[in-house]
């Protein structure tokens, strides 16, 4: 399976009146296409941060980062935006949905941004939000929509330009158990339909054990807590 | 994108409807302002269309040409006039008077008086009202107010009595000068009628004016034609000094409305005149020029001669070069009247002497028939030096005076106020003549002076001067009999023009013949005949007054204004736009910083920074367009009511209520426009400083203080120096100036060092204030980081504004800068009534200010000149003794003055006499040197206005800087060619400015300059009159000389009412800027209550917090009511109290007229309005659920 992600002794430290503060260290992680990561650890960790950095909304202070084979940082600014649009789907903890916007034109935001074609794109955003069941909301705008609802309808945003790396951050931290197991299902699923890697920020011990990966950041390093992505590394 | 933007417009309506509100207040001001610039444009345009009815061009002139000359003007040749009407008219200046029946008199000083044939009247705008018959009149409306005329009224209509001889030379009439006409109201023009703002002058304000038939004018004014008689053999036709040009097609408001049409318009009667000048040069015969070619049959030359006695030079060399092209000789001659010869230093016999002699200044070697002069001994005369005379044999012999012998010869001098001094010269006679030579006894070698050389005695002679009639001899008598005014001396004609010349020429005649051939009568009649055609096209009609104006297309390039009104009130409305601009962005700002994630999740979502932006702004974009579309429409209404303002509250300003509204769509599409970019800047700028941030920060959102960064340690050192500075400055400055420490000298544009010194402590006080807020709230805010308690609600508030401190600094020092712009602007406020005459100031020392409607030839303050004045005759009539009157003699021309709101070129003229000059007086801005009056009497340097132009002729001036810099706009060392820009003949170099002085409106110069610039003006028409320190000094003033100058049509004035007058429009602009600035300061308050929303929106969370903590409804209420109070006082408060300290030697001193009343409501509004609109804020906060907040929903 072709290697999606490749993170090789990242740093990131941040300045504070206090001095730099190091949330992560040497930090190196390999994520392949089709594979499913959960990442865990305590509050502050910098668990957000190592997702960002994956997502390329944040630079690492050293260390390498390589998506698809292509360092993202090398590309200017137009281009990493549409690499990002092309090839990386987020998923935030509070959904950050456009409220003015309906169910249908949230998940064809990304196609705004105009770097891909946008033939069956309208169509592929119906389809998904069918598939996650809100046909019958979607032009329907997300204060109107379930803590649940808006999340799903987050996940079709996210998988709209069909990415090859998903990344989710606690997507499930604002839901309450069965609506969270829903979504879970979900990213999984969706994840796998569209053989895209996907990494998953999680406090919650019930989602991280559906994910057939995870790793613990713990003091700015990782540990992996399966063998065979501990091999793939 | 275009789906983007709609939803989230509709989405954000509600807080977009504010900056649309906002952006649309600034796109209605803008508008308004260009509106109101256009409607007074247009206004203006139209009062000279309604001032001129049909008139396009005008030709007037001092001097009066043939009536006839109208006729052969008729310009069937010329395409463009065929349609036109050639009126003559004789339109002069005067005063129009009516006695009541309980015997107070009632007058209108400064009058024109036009006269016109009736058929003539359809070329005013006159509307219903008919011409005047012979025995009447019909006035203007201000006149007939003026008088409180009616219908059937008999008024006396008072006129300069026109003389070809000048005033201001030997034989002109001085005391006799002016005529009374007694007329029967037939009519009385309404104020909208075009004809009652007639005038060759362009102002908004009613003029005097009124209007009788030419007819009765001329028969009046002897102007009427005249056929030769015995007594009188020189016929002379019916005169007139002004030609209208009547234009076919009369423009409408409409029609001119495009600028295109307005062009073609402007195009075509700028080269009309000039055809018209064109068809003048062959039109003008000598008569027009008072120009006599009189056949000396007897002698066989011709002599040229002049109505008034003197050849202009122009006339004269163009006479020369006529003689030389047609192959004859001229010999220049000038005569003056001597009022004895005597033999001088004779003690052998009993004194010798002859009374009014004529001496002749002359070539002697011309040839016949010009010359030669022979001796006695039948020798040539050889030349003469200026102190050598050749003697008649007559006088020779009466004299007993022999070759060798000296004699002395006394004659008048022509003084500066109509007295004639007399002047002793002794000359050496060096030849006598021969008794029967008839080249030297000829009597032609004086021109024909009606009333002088054509009457049989000295009893006889018309002249304006005292005659010694008892010295007369029997000799003298029947020299007089037998050879009239034959000169019995002569001098070279340079010495001739030496003691005689004067501004109006330097030959009296020239005297043309063929060389050494008398001509015979025939031969002279075809030589007469061939030097007129001759002289006519060397004649430049110009240079002798008589050029064609285009009047209508002058009053229309004058209509631009003299201010640009749209420019006025976009200065005006600064803070109002300022304000309502900040306040659009202060909101977007507000309603981008909640939406920050958005940005952020569009570039997580593959957006660019720069398009993710772009988003935003064009959602801002969008926002704004809606703003100008809505702001143009209020434009409209806002343009009303500043127009009605203007004819209303600030009628002042322009001293008109006829502005109309006119509505230029390009104004309002300009005024959209910069409103709308102006939005999109600052929108954009909000946007990129709200989202200038990593996608992840953008994500989590802003915290209240994330625009907060800290102050770098330069800067904090620098704000703390400008802090110690500004104590020291704002304390030390004052105490300074009160210690007479600060020179009260100028400084520069007027203004002394001490108020300059007072003005930089104001501005001290106010950088002291809010950096001692900044200081205040900088150290509230580090408080906060160590952890200081908050004891007070009050304190709360304090380290709410404190965690944003460069939010909270920046919006209060808007309020503290508007503050003090509106107090120190409403502080400036004078009123010169209250202040007393002082040399050194705008009234110069001067308690009155008089002008004459006709010239007043005589010095008021000697006894002679009261007397010939009728001044000092009754009690009614005298003058006080403190009374000192200077006068100044004076080329009316535009009013220049800020009460005059079209564009002046070439404001009237004075001349200062070298006593004024002497006495110096007033207050200078920028000028140099401690007399600046004395740079009027400087020989400069002639100036090139152009690249290969002329050389002229400089003069210096001296002028008020209100008039050069914002009506002329002109400065220090600027050149004004005058007369006019087309045909300049002087460069008028500005040497002085005055400050807020009585002199606005005019140019000064000296009293010399303007004889040289203006020979035809004679006397004074204004007058500064010092009388001393009492009141009652200046009223018996006043009457006495409204009283015995009344054929004059003297009108005075107090010298503070007349600066009050031209104050009242700076006043004026002073209470629309307060106003507008007020509205401005308003708005301001709004965008502070913005400031509040957004603090409020921004700690919602806080707020919920301590209503869960258990916080009442009212302690947070307060909380936030003094967090915004505190900071919009402290503005208010700290620019309030800088202005009054900058304006502190203003407000001590005894002009000053502050409105206190209306600065106090504007003030007090402001805070009201402030404080109020914090009521929203906190309505917003309490409506927010406490649980949505705390739990993040």
């Amino acid at each position: 399976m072709p290697l999606v992600l490749h993170m090789h002794n990242v740093t990131r430290t941040f300045d504070s009146p206090g001095g730099a503060i190091s949330i992560l260290k040497d930090v190196s992680l390999r994520v392949l296409s089709g594979s499913a990561v959960a990442i865990r650890g305590p509050s502050g960790c910098g668990k957000s941060t190592l997702l960002y950095l994956a997502g390329t909304l944040d630079q690492p202070t050293s260390g390498l980062i390589e998506i698809l084979g292509e360092n993202p940082w090398r590309l200017g600014s137009g281009r990493l935006a549409s690499f990002r649009n092309q090839h990386i789907g987020f998923i935030f903890q509070d959904h950050q949905l456009l409220p003015q916007c309906s169910v249908l034109e949230n998940v064809l935001l990304p196609s705004l941004a105009g770097f891909g074609s946008e033939g069956d794109v309208r169509a592929r955003a119906v389809a998904l939000i069918e598939r996650v069941g809100l046909s019958h909301r979607i032009n329907q705008r997300p204060g109107r929509l379930s803590g649940g609802e808006r999340q799903r309808v987050a996940v079709c945003r996210a998988l709209i330009h069909r990415p090859s790396l998903l990344l989710a951050d606690e997507p499930t931290g604002n839901l309450d158990p069965t609506t969270a197991e829903e979504i879970g299902t979900l990213l999984l699923e969706v994840a796998a339909e569209n053989d895209a890697a996907l990494l998953c920020v999680t406090h919650s011990d019930e989602l991280a054990s559906r994910f057939p990966h995870s790793v613990t950041l713990s003091q700015g390093s990782l540990k992996f807590n399966d063998a065979e992505l501990a091999e793939q590394q | 994108m275009f789906r983007f933007v709609l939803r989230s417009l509709m989405f954000y309506r509600r807080s977009h409807f504010v900056v649309i509100m906002a952006v649309a207040v600034a796109t209605a001001v803008i508008g308004g302002a260009l509106i109101v610039g256009d409607s007074v444009r247009a206004s203006l345009r139209d009062m000279t269309l309604g001032r001129l009815g049909g008139i396009s061009h005008v030709l007037h002139s001092p001097r009066f040409v043939r009536e006839k000359l109208a006729e052969d003007l008729t310009l069937t040749d010329v395409d463009s006039l065929k349609s036109s009407q050639t009126a003559p008219a004789l339109l002069l200046p005067g005063s129009v008077e009516k006695k009541s029946s309980d015997g107070t008199l009632r007058r209108a000083a400064s009058v024109s008086i036009l006269g016109l044939r009736p058929v003539d009247w359809t070329l005013l705008d006159a509307v219903e009202v008919k011409p005047p018959s012979d025995a009447g009149v019909v006035l203007g409306f201000k006149t007939a107010t003026e008088l409180n005329a009616t219908v059937g009224d008999s008024v006396s209509v008072w006129v300069e009595r026109p003389s070809s001889i000048p005033r201001d030379s030997l034989l002109g009439e001085r005391d006799e000068v002016t005529l009374e006409i007694v007329l029967t109201v037939e009519g009385i023009l309404p104020e909208t009628a075009g004809a009652s703002r007639f005038s060759l002058q362009p102002t908004q304000q009613l003029p005097y004016n009124a209007f009788v038939t030419l007819s009765t004018f001329q028969q009046r004014l002897n102007l009427q034609e005249v056929v030769a008689s015995r007594r009188n053999p020189n016929s002379r036709p019916a005169r007139v000094n002004t030609l209208i040009i009547g234009s076919g097609d009369r423009p409408s408001r409409d029609t001119i409305g495009a600028s295109k049409t307005l062009q073609q318009l402007l195009q075509t009667d700028i080269e009309t005149s000039k055809r018209l000048q064109s068809k003048m040069q062959k039109a003008i015969t000598p008569d027009d020029i008072g120009l006599r070619i009189r056949t000396i049959e007897d002698r066989g030359y011709l002599s040229v001669e002049s109505d008034s006695m003197i050849l202009e030079d122009v006339t004269s060399d163009a006479v020369m070069a006529a003689a030389e092209k047609v192959g004859m000789k001229s010999a220049p001659t000038l005569v003056y009247l001597a009022n004895e010869i005597n033999a001088a230093n004779r003690t052998d016999v009993k004194s010798q002497y002859s009374m009014y002699s004529i001496v002749a200044g002359l070539d002697f070697d011309k040839p016949l028939p010009l010359g030669p002069f022979r001796l006695k001994d039948d020798t040539a005369v050889l030349p003469l030096k200026d102190d050598e005379i050749i003697l008649s044999d007559w006088l020779a012999a009466d004299l007993r005076v022999a070759v060798g012998d000296t004699v002395q010869a006394r004659w008048h001098e022509v003084g500066s106020h109509g007295d004639l001094p007399e002047t002793h010269q002794s000359f050496v006679v060096r030849g006598i003549l021969k008794a029967d030579d008839q080249i030297s006894v000829d009597k032609d070698l004086t021109p024909f002076v009606d009333g002088v050389t054509n009457v049989d005695s000295f009893g006889d002679w018309d002249q304006p001067f005292d005659m010694e009639m008892n010295r007369i001899t029997p000799r003298d008598d029947e020299y007089w009999e037998a050879h009239r005014a034959t000169p019995k001396a002569f001098v070279s004609l340079a010495t001739a023009e030496k003691f005689w010349k004067s501004r109006f020429g330097r030959y009296t005649s020239i005297r043309v013949g063929s060389e050494g051939v008398a001509l015979p009568a025939d031969r002279l009649e075809t030589l007469r005949r061939l030097l007129r055609s001759e002289m006519q096209p060397l004649i430049d009609p110009v240079k002798l007054g008589l050029a064609f104006r285009p009047l209508r297309a002058e009053g229309l390039q004058a209509a631009v204004g003299a201010n640009d009104f749209s420019v006025l009130f976009l200065a005006f409305s600064f803070f109002l736009i300022l304000s309502a601009i900040l306040l659009a962005a202060l909101m977007f700002q507000l309603n981008i910083r909640q939406r920050v994630a958005q940005v952020g999740l569009m570039e997580s979502v593959g957006f660019s920074p720069a398009r993710a932006r772009r988003f935003f702004v064009a959602e801002g974009g969008a926002v704004a367009f809606l703003g100008a579309i809505l702001g143009t429409v209020l434009a409209v209404s806002f343009a009303k009511l500043m127009i009605y303002g203007l004819t209303t509250w600030w009628v002042g300003a322009i001293g008109t209520r006829f502005l109309k509204l006119d509505l230029q769509p390009q104004s309002l599409a300009i005024a959209a426009f910069v409103s709308l970019g102006l939005s999109i800047l600052v929108i954009w700028n909000a946007v990129r400083k709200s989202t200038q941030r990593s996608p992840r920060e953008l994500l989590n959102g802003l915290g209240s203080d994330d625009l907060d960064v800290p102050q770098r340690s330069l800067l904090r050192r620098l704000m703390s120096l400008a802090f110690f500075v500004s104590i020291v400055a704002a304390f030390a400055l004052p105490a300074a100036t009160f210690a007479n420490l600060v020179p009260s000298k100028e400084a520069f544009g007027g203004m002394s060092w001490r108020v300059v010194a007072f003005f930089l402590a104001g501005f001290a006080w106010l950088t002291m204030g809010l950096l001692l807020l900044q200081r205040t709230l900088q150290r509230r805010a580090n408080e906060s980081v160590v952890g200081s308690q908050i004891t007070s609600l009050t304190g709360l508030s304090m380290a709410n504004s404190a965690r944003n401190p460069q939010r909270s600094l920046l919006t209060t020092a808007l309020i503290a800068f508007a503050a003090f712009v509106i107090v120190a602007v409403g502080a400036g406020r004078r009123n010169p009534v209250s202040e007393t005459p002082s040399l050194s100031t705008g009234n110069g020392g001067f308690s009155l200010v008089a002008e004459s409607s006709l010239p007043v030839q005589f010095d008021m303050n000697t006894a002679d000149g009261r007397t010939r004045l009728g001044l000092n005759v009754s009690p009614a009539t005298t003058l006080p003794d403190a009374a000192n009157v200077f006068g100044f003699r004076m080329k009316p021309g535009q009013d220049a003055s800020c009460l005059n709101l079209f564009q002046a070129t070439v404001p009237t003229l004075l001349g200062a006499t070298d006593d004024f000059i002497e006495r110096g007086g007033f207050r200078f801005a920028d000028t140099p040197g401690e007399k600046p009056w004395a740079a009027l009497k400087e020989t400069l340097d002639e100036t090139t206005l152009a690249e290969g132009a002329k050389s002229l002729p400089t003069i210096p001036v001296i002028g008020d800087v209100n008039t050069l810099q914002f009506s002329l706009k002109k400065g220090l060392g600027d050149v004004i060619p005058a007369p006019n820009s087309d045909n300049p003949e002087y460069a008028l170099k500005i040497v002085g400015m005055l400050d807020s002085s009585v002199f606005q409106g005019v140019l000064v110069m000296s009293d010399s300059n303007l004889k040289r610039l203006a020979p035809e003006t004679s006397g004074s028409r204004y007058f500064l009159i010092d009388t001393g320190d009492a009141n009652a000094s200046a009223d018996q003033t006043a009457s006495a000389l409204e009283t015995a100058l009344q054929s004059y049509g003297m009108d005075t004035e107090r010298v503070s009412r007349r600066l009050a007058d031209f104050l009242a429009v700076q006043n004026t602009y002073l209470s629309t800027f307060q106003m507008l600035g007020g509205l401005g300061l308003l708005v301001g308050t709004f965008g502070l209550a913005a400031v509040m929303l957004r603090n409020v929106v921004e700690r919602r969370a806080e707020i919920a917090l301590l209503r869960s903590i258990g916080f009442r409804a009212t302690r947070i209420i307060w909380l936030i009511l003094v967090e915004n109070t505190l900071l919009l006082f402290w503005g208010v408060l700290t620019g309030t109290i800088a202005a009054l300290i900058a304006m502190l030697p203003h407000l001590l001193s005894t002009g000053a007229d502050v409105p206190w009343i209306e600065l106090g409501v504007t003030l007090a509004a402001v805070l009201l309005v402030g404080t109020l609109a914090v009521i929203f804020p906190i309505w917003t906060a309490m409506r927010v659920s406490v649980r949505e907040v705390l739990t993040g929903h």
